[in-house]
């Protein structure tokens, strides 16, 4: 029994998270003033490799800012993906979709948890195929700065392949966009799983 | 009768910088980056990279090596090739065909599907305050997949360069690996940058022996005199440039973006850009993360990256002009 999960597939890929949290934390690994972040991702085959890691450190720098830490401090909270389906269409690319997808579901997952955070994320993938770039973008969907929260703003930005800066202006312009769809359909989700546990309370 | 007056305390409610800095180490930044002009403990201004230096060559039993300093952070990196032969069981190693693999255009991605390229990176013991012995952190993992990336998205090394051919038949009999292995000396924030320059530096500085399929033997020779040893064939230039971004406030001055940032610094801030610039003020590659901004901050860093990437084309035009 998790906290909080999410299971997300957006075309190939299908990808699974939970979320524990807060729980107690190891001694080696306590925050005195926030809570520790664990995120681990699991391989659809073999064991966790490097890529993994790499996978879980951009992960992180894409929702660990939006996480309310020091409402918990010296807890953990434990992020695990589990990747179930993940076609290499086009291998050059397959870490990039994979981790638009790793945002959303972790993120939902969070919601699903109860986490307190700043603001929701949303992610999109973003093809230059003309230029060979490749960009995934994170912008936050919710948490208005009328509403305490840090407006709507880039959070996260991982970009490969050859460009300039007027590419990437015009590609964060068509990634702004995507991720607002995207945060559309994730807030339904969420509305959607929101009514479902309360239809007893609402009767 | 007289009592002894115990001395007066040294002004009980100063301490010194470095107490401060333990203290409340983001305020300790903050206050830093509020006075006029903007300074960083270090002395830098916020868009001031550290100089570095650049030794190759240094290491004798590696085929290129590289020494790179910024500041305090310095690493070491050297590359070695070993022969990866294509015939299975020859040499008790067997390679796993995958289709279409047999293809010999020049853009085929023949690097990342054999794997040629292994990167590595190892953090000498007390490198830094935080080092702890035992297996390789999540951090150095991070940073070794990242540096890997680096080197295959950006198609540096071309194919051609690695291939060992039958001299009859120009058929690919078998390829050169290299072994990337970095080692940080010392840590003082920033690794990606200064491992990332040493890799290109050993790699420029690389010279492989001429190798070549012998039929009698089945086997790949090569001649073992050094005025036949080649250097690789190496495609354009690109250097990474790190930025911390730290938050003051709206009121006291807004977003301030630390251009190569020291430990404290990465310490403190949570944001973080890497953009790696190409040659003609292209991008190859952008990564944010850690902190809501907006894409004007990061065109800032791409500017910077831009600034960067000449002062570190200038050291090695330098550095690697004198040796080879």
């Amino acid at each position: 029994m998790a906290d909080g999960s999410a299971q997300y597939t957006d075309g190939p890929t299908t990808l699974l998270a939970s979320v524990n949290g807060p729980i107690e934390v190891k001694a080696r690994d306590e925050i005195p003033l926030e809570a520790f972040l664990e995120i681990t991702i699991r391989p659809s085959a073999g064991v966790t490799s490097v890529r993994e890691k790499h996978l879980e450190a951009l992960l992180r720098s894409a929702i660990s800012p939006l996480i309310l830490r020091t409402m918990h401090p010296r807890t953990l909270l434990q992020i695990t993906l589990q990747i179930i389906q993940h076609e290499h269409a086009s291998s050059a690319h397959a870490l990039h979709t994979l981790l638009a997808s790793a945002i959303v579901v972790a993120m939902l997952a969070l919601v699903d948890a109860g986490v307190p955070m700043k603001a929701m994320l949303a992610a999109a993938f973003v093809e230059d195929a003309s230029a060979g770039a490749a960009h995934v973008f994170g912008y936050t969907i919710t948490g208005a700065e009328s509403e305490g929260g840090p407006g709507e703003g880039l959070v996260f930005v991982e970009s490969d392949g050859v460009f300039d800066g007027k590419g990437f202006v015009e590609a964060s312009e068509v990634g702004r966009k995507k991720c607002l769809e995207i945060g559309e359909l994730m807030k339904d989700w969420v509305r959607g799983k929101a009514e479902r546990d309360m239809r007893y309370r609402l009767k | 009768m007289t009592t002894a007056v115990p001395p007066p305390a040294p002004n009980p409610l100063s301490f010194p910088p470095a107490t401060f800095q333990k203290l409340a180490p983001k305020t300790f930044l903050e206050r830093h980056l509020q006075s006029t002009p903007a300074t960083r403990p270090s002395g830098r201004s916020p868009d001031t990279f550290r100089t570095p230096s650049l030794h190759t060559n240094s290491l004798s039993h590696a085929h290129g090596s590289a020494v790179v300093r910024t500041g305090d952070t310095a690493v070491v990196c050297g590359v070695r090739g070993e022969v990866l032969s294509l015939t299975a069981g020859v040499e008790s190693r067997v390679v796993v065909l995958r289709s279409g693999e047999d293809r010999m255009d020049e853009d085929g991605d023949e690097i990342r599907e054999r794997g040629l390229v292994v990167t590595n990176l190892e953090m000498g013991t007390g490198c830094t305050r935080d080092y702890h012995p035992g297996p390789p952190t999540d951090f150095a993992q991070a940073v070794t997949a990242r540096l890997q990336r680096l080197l295959l998205a950006n198609k540096l090394i071309s194919p051609q360069s690695l291939r060992i051919l039958d001299p009859n038949t120009e058929k690919i009999k078998a390829y050169w690996v290299l072994y990337i292995d970095v080692v940080v000396i010392s840590l003082d924030g920033n690794v990606l940058d200064a491992a990332w320059a040493s890799i290109l530096a050993a790699l420029r500085s690389t010279k492989l022996p001429q190798a070549y399929w012998d039929l009698d033997n089945e086997g790949v020779v090569c001649y073992p005199e050094a005025s036949k040893y080649k250097s690789l064939c190496l495609k354009g230039l690109a250097f990474t440039a790190s930025f911390a971004v730290i938050n003051l406030g709206t009121e006291k001055g807004g977003k301030v973006i630390l251009s190569d940032p020291d430990e404290f610094e990465e310490g403190v801030c949570e944001e973080r850009v890497m953009v790696c610039a190409l040659e003609e003020e292209k991008v190859g590659w952008i990564e944010k993360g850690g902190g809501v901004g907006q894409v004007a901050e990061v065109m800032e860093c791409v500017r910077r990256a831009t600034e960067r990437f000449k002062a570190w084309e200038q050291l090695f035009s330098e550095g690697l002009g004198s040796s080879g």
